[in-house]
């Protein structure tokens, strides 16, 4: 068993990249053998499909890796350190030492077979060079001529298979069969010595190998290489290479047979081929191969025989679009698999926050710094500490506004519910919304740069608690209105806490009235007298406050901004308003009592 | 007669055609640099290091005689055409060559037997007789 929470990021990265390799390939294979009968250039564009997805799994993996890290953000937990706690904290207890278990065997025989896959893939990488560098050195003859071989019949062969130009055609003193060679500028290769062919299984030849050029196969077979390279252990990954080598060769050889040549002429050719490279070859094969191969151009052969053999056409748009389809989906899948992969453990910071100081505990002087705060944290050990995590991780801490109820607003509030019950609320509601409701305001600590406060109204809060046992716990949002309710009580601020929002933060905060006294109803006119600017204090803006249960901020009194008239003379239009609604209902009750 | 050593680059087969064209009586170095100059520019020494090199490895040998040294080929074309792709068919079936060409007979070719070969034969035969009496 893997033990996968022991695992290095590049452990764990590994066995993404493999566990997403076999899916790839398996996919893309049950793909090809759902499909089985459908054309071939189809299984093949899924085929390959898949092969460029092994080769795009790492960036893949790589990627949604940084993207889980990047979009997960950090949490952060607020510890209040009580005094019982210190000692364990100062003297902490000596780690255990590490007993070999089944899980660090585990962990080992991880590496070991992580560092087994990478040096098996550098070495097939190193063999792919030095494949690349004997292709390069295939002695290059002079070129192929043959008297049908003009330029005519060189044009229309290439418009045949979509080229601009045919090949150049060479003889090589090397090679046993035709052949392409050649990466960058890849020709068609034919043996020295000369084959008894007529022109039309010539051109066949010469058609097979040209569609290998016009398809971008040496490409193609580069990037099948490599994906197996890098997957060397997956059986899936070499049973597409197989799949994929058989697919290739029948399609070219359906461009082959497009021309006057017929199926028994190109068999017969084939045929002939092989028998010359069995002459030529003097060293045995390895038996593993021999089951692959005899199949492989068996099965070949025997297709070209067949008498109603499905020709192999062309990939068509739709076929394109769906093996497209499937790469982009693999695409997709492979990073968001990674980063969902990563994120069932989010970063939890712990800090411990003494009397607004932020304690490291990987801090060599952590003994000290906690003995110099114990005084403190006992002078005040139910303190409650209310801590943001904004986006720009600048600490912020919660603060309440403390402003005592206005008298002036409560009284025109009273007076418009004399003139008409009810509308006294109304004249609260409208108060609030135009003339600054108490909020609960987020001020930044020193540290914290100029207007970060505005911000946090749309920062992630986490605010945590820690309970009578010693548990850490999330304040829920009807638990922080009590909170705030018992401590503002504390410091003797009468406030009532509504629509406490978390996410993000708003806590909206009313002065509780004293009782009401009943008073006689009082002309609007006089009421307009008692709004004058600058008696209601708006709070848009963050102030410093005390603190509830922290550092208290020093209390600066600020001169608030003068009110504008307009919200005045809109209050004095209500109320007027208002009052004709009054008398209007006093006419129509006289009328009734008169008609009566 | 030893079989020369190792295989031949595309230079070296340059200068071999030259020789091989020469004749049993060989041909100085300068005669080889001069048919090479006729079709692409060559430095002398170039060609007199590569001689000298195939002479070690048992390509060339030195024709006894006066005047300049002349070289002839130790292998007829021929043998040297057969000891060449048999070189590069070992090389290319047992090395990574085999996955960045493509072939005629496609890339598991290698494997091929003579019974192999011979069953395909018989799998052709036998599709051309099933083709001619459906005809008839």
């Amino acid at each position: 068993m893997i033990p996968w929470e022991l695992l290095k990021p590049t452990q764990w990265f590994a066995a993404q990249v493999a566990i997403s390799g076999v899916l790839v390939s398996g996919l893309a294979l049950l793909g090809a053998r759902v499909l089985r009968r459908s054309p071939a250039p189809l299984r093949y564009r899924i085929l390959f499909s898949g092969i460029l997805g092994l080769l795009a799994i790492p960036f893949l993996v790589a990627l949604g890796n940084a993207a889980a890290s990047n979009l997960i953000p950090p949490g952060e937990e607020v510890v209040k350190v009580s005094p019982e706690m210190l000692p364990a904290l100062l003297n902490p207890a000596p780690p255990e030492p590490p007993v070999a278990s089944e899980a660090t065997f585990g962990a080992i025989a991880t590496a070991i077979a992580l560092a087994g896959w990478m040096s098996i893939a550098l070495l097939g990488v190193a063999r792919l060079l030095i494949g690349l560098w004997r292709q390069h050195r295939i002695i290059l003859g002079p070129a192929w001529s043959a008297d049908w071989w003009t330029d005519e019949r060189r044009t229309a062969l290439a418009e045949k298979l979509g080229l601009a130009r045919f090949p150049d055609v060479h003889m090589s003193p090397n090679v046993p069969i035709p052949m392409v060679a050649g990466l960058f500028r890849p020709r068609i290769v034919l043996p020295e010595a000369p084959a008894a062919w007529g022109r039309q299984q010539w051109e066949a030849v010469l058609m097979h190998e040209a569609a290998h050029i016009a398809r971008r196969d040496p490409w193609a077979m580069l990037a099948q290489a490599l994906a197996v390279i890098l997957f060397w252990w997956c059986p899936f990954a070499h049973r597409m290479a197989r799949r994929l080598n058989d697919l290739r060769e029948a399609i070219c050889d359906d461009y082959a047979l497009e021309g006057p040549c017929d199926q028994f002429a190109y068999v017969e050719l084939l045929v002939e081929s092989a028998e010359r490279l069995v002459n030529v070859r003097a060293t045995p094969v390895t038996a593993g191969l021999l089951d692959s191969a005899r199949s492989g151009l068996e099965e070949r052969i025997s297709r070209l025989l067949e008498k109603e053999r499905k020709p192999m056409k062309p990939l068509s748009f739709a076929g394109k679009v769906l093996g497209a389809s499937l790469l982009a989906v693999a695409c997709l899948l492979i990073p968001g698999a990674a980063a969902y992969s990563q994120a069932p453990a989010p970063k939890v910071q712990i800090k411990i926050v003494l009397d607004g100081k932020e304690i490291d505990l990987t801090d060599a002087n952590i003994a000290a710094i906690l003995q110099a705060v114990q005084a403190k944290v006992k002078a005040a050990p139910d303190g409650v500490r209310f801590r943001v995590v904004p986006d720009n991780k600048g600490i912020l801490e919660l603060g309440i506004q403390e402003a005592k109820p206005d008298p002036r607003i409560e009284e025109l509030v009273r007076k418009a519910e004399a003139i008409k019950p009810g509308s006294g609320a109304e004249i609260r509601r409208m108060l609030a919304r135009k003339l600054g409701t108490k909020e609960i305001t987020l001020f930044p600590t020193p540290q914290v740069p100029a207007g970060a406060g505005a911000k946090a109204f749309d920062a992630r809060i986490i605010i945590l608690r820690m309970d009578p046992n010693g548990k850490i716990v999330q304040l829920q949002e009807s638990e922080l209105g009590e909170l705030l309710q018992k401590k503002t009580a504390e410091k003797n601020l009468h406030f009532r806490f509504d629509n406490i929002s978390l996410q993000p933060l708003r806590i909206e905060v009313k002065p509780v009235p004293p009782a009401p006294k009943a008073k006689a109803p009082e002309k609007g006119i006089e009421l307009e007298l008692m709004l004058q600017p600058g008696i209601i204090k708006p709070v848009t803006k963050p102030l410093p406050m005390p603190i509830v249960g922290g550092n208290p901020a020093p209390a600066t009194k600020k001169a608030a901004p003068a009110q504008p008239a307009a919200d005045v003379a809109e209050l004095s239009r209500q109320i007027e308003r208002l009052h004709r609604e009054l008398q209007e209902l006093r006419s129509r009750l006289d009328t009734q009592k008169q008609a009566k | 007669m030893p079989i020369p050593k190792g295989s031949l680059t595309a230079a070296q087969y340059e200068i071999m055609d030259a020789i091989w064209a020469a004749g049993a009586d060989g041909i100085s170095v300068a005669d080889v640099w001069q048919a090479i100059s006729q079709a692409r520019t060559i430095g002398r020494t170039t060609v007199l290091n590569q001689v000298d090199r195939l002479e070690k490895r048992g390509w060339l040998a030195r024709v006894p005689g006066d005047g300049p040294t002349r070289f002839r080929a130790t292998l007829a074309k021929d043998d040297a055409s057969k000891l060449l792709v048999a070189d590069f068919v070992s090389d290319y079936f047992h090395g990574s060559t085999v996955d960045l060409v493509s072939a005629l007979l496609g890339n598991d070719a290698c494997a091929l037997t003579k019974k192999d070969v011979d069953r395909l034969r018989k799998l052709l035969a036998q599709a051309r007789r099933r083709d001619e009496e459906d005809n008839a």
